[in-house]
């Protein structure tokens, strides 16, 4: 047994309320291509940062090549650790080869006054970073040019300069996270290429951890995965092994997929309650370049709770901003109530009644409880009695709220967080209610508490539309649901239909021997 | 190495070309080269490290007062005292540096304003340094070689100083360091990533804008003769800014000669008086509103067109 190149042992980390993570641990061996899944919230891009330094205050033991291990950002390079973001984070004044030279700034020398002066020492270190820069490049078949600048660059383009700028530190490890976003899937079969080919550098001593939500991806390409949820490692081991793991399979559809022992009494299943209230009809929408969502059509009648099931990275989130206007639809029609509302700005969006709780929990940190609740009023025209009465039929329904009343944003924990987060919207007394993965993060008994609210709301003709990962918390109140994957919808039935425990878990994890899903 | 032997060759051409030019245009160059060292200093630190000084003004009054008490006070002759000066700017940059280190903006605009007011106290209260209040007198310099210095002497210095700073901050930008201060502006973390530490990147770009500034203010203490409480105030470090804004945030060497060239040495030049303000306003407003990239981007933009170059 070889010692590992990187341990992290029962790793603990807390942001103002929230736990991030809770006794992390991870074995990353020399050579090895090793994938780190989860769900949303389960803690990845945290884990991610404690281990290059940038979330600070951690608790807990780290050990890297050999030695114990307290990360400091600008000492990784030397120490051989580097790392991708997520939002490739590349420099847009610089050219593609400028950008990847900037990654041997860890082994050149020159300053500035050798450089300002053109010194021999400073223009044996440009050259010496330009060869070296050209190489990595070619290597990992980087086909536009050098000099090209980087708005002329395609996403994939963007990333291989990104991943080139890694390499150039001579890394003995290398952190990605989430390589493949945003790519086509012929780039992501360039993508895997590459990371395979990674391996083999330094002697097949390289070693890569990789974090990605496209989870097929991860199981196809890696030799060694470890699983997280709620902030620590639920399974470790072969892609085939942490693939059925049942804890793995629970975290990401929730309590194995089965209905939660009820907190609420059942939904009556696909009653048809009312009108139509909101169409989508062929909807497109994307983000600059990438379009998320192909064609999306849906319908809500009045009094409906619907849910939208999907994996992460499957559009839930972009298809709920559409609808509230954050994003606007590049093709296709969102109607509310007889009228296409696509293009309106959301200040007319939110007085037409569509409240969106967003993922993430929109809390403002430095107000107080009642303050946040009372910011959501503004624009109403409210009297003083009415603000009263909306404040008090709140608390009423959240009681945890109101014995927080003066407490600030910052002190509240995570479920308090998301209860103060829909409490904000329905203090405006929205028509249709969009919850965007409401239970990312929380504690079992917090997603019934959620459970129940969305009960009450039911019981009292709201229209709900709710877009999760984990199925088992939104079954005993859904009547319909329909499914989601790669930007595209499905499916559409009875959500039992639709929750079928394999056929979600392929979905979500991709099938036994698991083919790289387009995304 | 040759390139640097083109730009001294360069440079000195155009000092030499000084002395033969009429003698207020002769004036006018000189402080005009000023202008393009002090606005190239702002630009270093702004368009390339990505941090908004108000201090500029400070640094020159550093510089202007510093080399005239290290020549008067202490008979320094000027060969130590200019080197002097500059090395003290450069600790007072870096000093500045490691004070303004965790703040942007806004907030480390305002810092940077801060030693304004300090140097202000000083040039008014600072006693015999600072001439009771109204400031201190360039002594008789005796060149070797040349004789006593002159006004005509100095703006040829001016001008090779300026040449000079342009062909070394454009090497600058070309190189590991100036790579290393664009990341450090666009994403820190990232610049991180490679190794990089901010807190010591930081304080340098403080520094070698510092020691910029500081020989900026040299320059223009033996050019006008004298130092002056009033020629350091906010105002000076804002028209620098201005300048710099104007002259363009690409290819920041040039934009630190066409910004002074249009903001200063044009309506001097040409004697538009009152309206020299409103070509002011008007550039600075035409910039932020129409030409975000300044008169570089625009010349760019120009050329492209005429060459066809895809931008």
């Amino acid at each position: 047994m070889t010692e590992p190149l990187l341990t992290l042992r029962d790793i603990s980390l807390n942001y103002g309320g929230v736990r991030a993570l809770t006794g992390l641990n991870l074995t990353v061996q020399p050579g090895s291509l090793h994938g780190l899944v989860g769900p949303n919230g389960a803690g990845k891009t945290t884990a991610m940062n404690v281990i290059s330094g940038l979330a600070t205050r951690s608790q807990g033991e780290m050990r890297f090549l050999g030695k114990p291990f307290r990360p400091i950002p600008h000492h990784l390079a030397r120490q051989g650790l580097a790392r991708t973001f997520q939002a490739a984070a590349i420099i847009e004044e610089l050219s593609a080869l400028e950008n990847v030279q900037l990654g041997g700034y860890s082994w050149t020398k020159a300053g500035i006054i050798a450089s300002a002066l053109k010194l021999p020492s400073a223009l044996r270190d440009e050259k010496n970073l330009r060869e070296r820069a050209l190489t990595i490049l070619a290597e990992i078949g980087f086909s536009a040019s050098p000099d090209a600048r980087m708005a002329e660059l395609s996403a994939w383009q963007r990333r291989q300069v990104e991943i080139a700028r890694a390499l150039m530190t001579n890394p003995r490890l290398v952190l990605f996270d989430e390589p493949a976003a945003g790519l086509s899937s012929g780039e992501v079969a360039s993508l895997k290429a590459m990371l395979l080919s990674l391996r083999e550098r330094n002697a097949g001593q390289t070693s890569i951890l990789l974090i990605e939500h496209n989870v097929p991806f991860v199981f196809s390409l890696c030799d060694t995965v470890t699983a997280m949820a709620l902030g620590r490692d639920i399974a470790h081991g072969t892609p085939s092994e942490v693939r059925h793991h049942p804890d793995v399979i629970s975290s990401y559809l929730g309590g194995g997929g089965q209905a939660r022992r009820s907190a609420v009494a059942p939904a009556p299943v696909g009653r048809s309650v009312g009108k139509v209230v909101l169409e989508l009809d062929a909807v497109a929408s994307g983000y600059g370049a990438t379009t998320v969502l192909h064609g999306v059509s849906l319908v809500i009648q009045a009094g409906e709770t619907v849910a939208l099931f999907g994996p992460n990275g499957a559009g839930k989130s972009t298809l709920l901003n559409t609808i509230a206007g954050e994003r606007v639809a590049s093709s296709g029609r969102v109607v509310w109530h007889g009228a296409a509302i696509n293009g309106e700005p959301v200040q007319r969006i939110v007085e037409r009644g569509i409240g969106l709780v967003p993922q993430g929990r929109a809390v403002i940190e430095r107000q107080s409880v009642e303050s946040n609740l009372l910011i959501s009023t503004m624009g109403l025209s409210l009297n003083k009695h009415d603000r009263q009465q909306r404040l008090d039929e709140i608390y009423a329904q959240f009681p945890s709220l109101a014995l927080r009343r003066q407490s600030l944003g910052a002190s509240l924990s995570g479920g308090e967080r998301q209860m103060l987060a829909i409490a904000k919207v329905l203090i405006r007394r929205p028509l249709l209610l969009l919850l965007d993965e409401p239970s990312i993060g929380l504690a079992p008994a917090v997603i019934e508490e959620v459970q129940r609210i969305v009960a009450t709301l039911q019981g009292r003709g709201m229209t709900v539309l709710i877009a999760e990962q984990a199925v088992d918390w939104v079954l005993p109140v859904a009547t319909r649901a329909y499914a989601i994957a790669a930007g595209r919808i499905v499916a559409e039935g009875a959500p039992h239909d639709l929750a079928d425990v394999d056929a979600l878990a392929d979905r979500y994890l991709g099938g036994a021997a698991a083919p790289i899903s387009s995304r | 190495m040759r390139r640097l032997i083109i730009g001294l060759a360069i440079a000195l051409l155009l000092a030499v070309a000084t002395l033969f030019v009429g003698g207020y245009l002769r004036f006018l160059l000189g402080q005009l080269a000023v202008a393009v060292i002090a606005v190239a200093s702002l630009s270093l630190l702004g368009n390339m490290a990505g941090m908004i000084s108000l201090a500029s003004a400070a640094f020159m009054g550093f510089g202007g007062y510093g080399a005239l008490i290290l020549l008067t006070m202490m008979g320094m002759p000027l060969v130590f005292a200019i080197p002097l000066t500059l090395a003290a700017g450069w600790v007072v940059g870096w000093g500045m540096g490691l004070v303004a280190i965790r703040l942007h903006g806004i907030s480390l605009a305002i810092v940077t304003f801060g030693f304004i007011q300090i140097f202000q106290v000083f040039a008014k209260q600072g006693g015999e340094l600072s001439g009771d209040g109204y400031g201190l007198v360039v002594p008789d310099i005796v060149v070797p070689g040349l004789g006593h210095m002159t006004q005509d002497h100095v703006a040829a210095a001016c001008v090779f100083a300026a040449a000079m700073t342009v062909v070394l901050t454009a090497n600058l930008t070309k190189s590991r360091i100036g790579r290393t201060w664009l990341a450090i502006k666009e994403n820190p973390i990232a610049a991180q990533m490679q190794g990089v530490n901010l807190l010591m990147v930081r304080s340098m770009a403080f520094a070698t804008a510092g020691a910029m500034a500081a020989l900026a203010g040299i320059l223009q203490a033996l050019l006008l003769g004298i130092t002056n409480p009033n020629l350091y105030t906010i105002d000076t470090s804002i028209s620098h800014l201005a300048m710099m804004v104007v002259g363009g945030s690409t290819g920041m060497s040039l934009g630190a000669v066409l910004g002074p060239a249009l903001l200063f040495f044009l309506p001097e030049y040409f004697d538009l008086g009152a309206y020299h303000e409103v070509l002011f306003g008007g550039a600075l407003l035409i910039t932020l509103v129409i030409a975000p990239t300044g008169l570089v981007g625009v010349w760019e933009r120009l050329a492209a067109l005429v060459t066809g170059r895809k931008q």
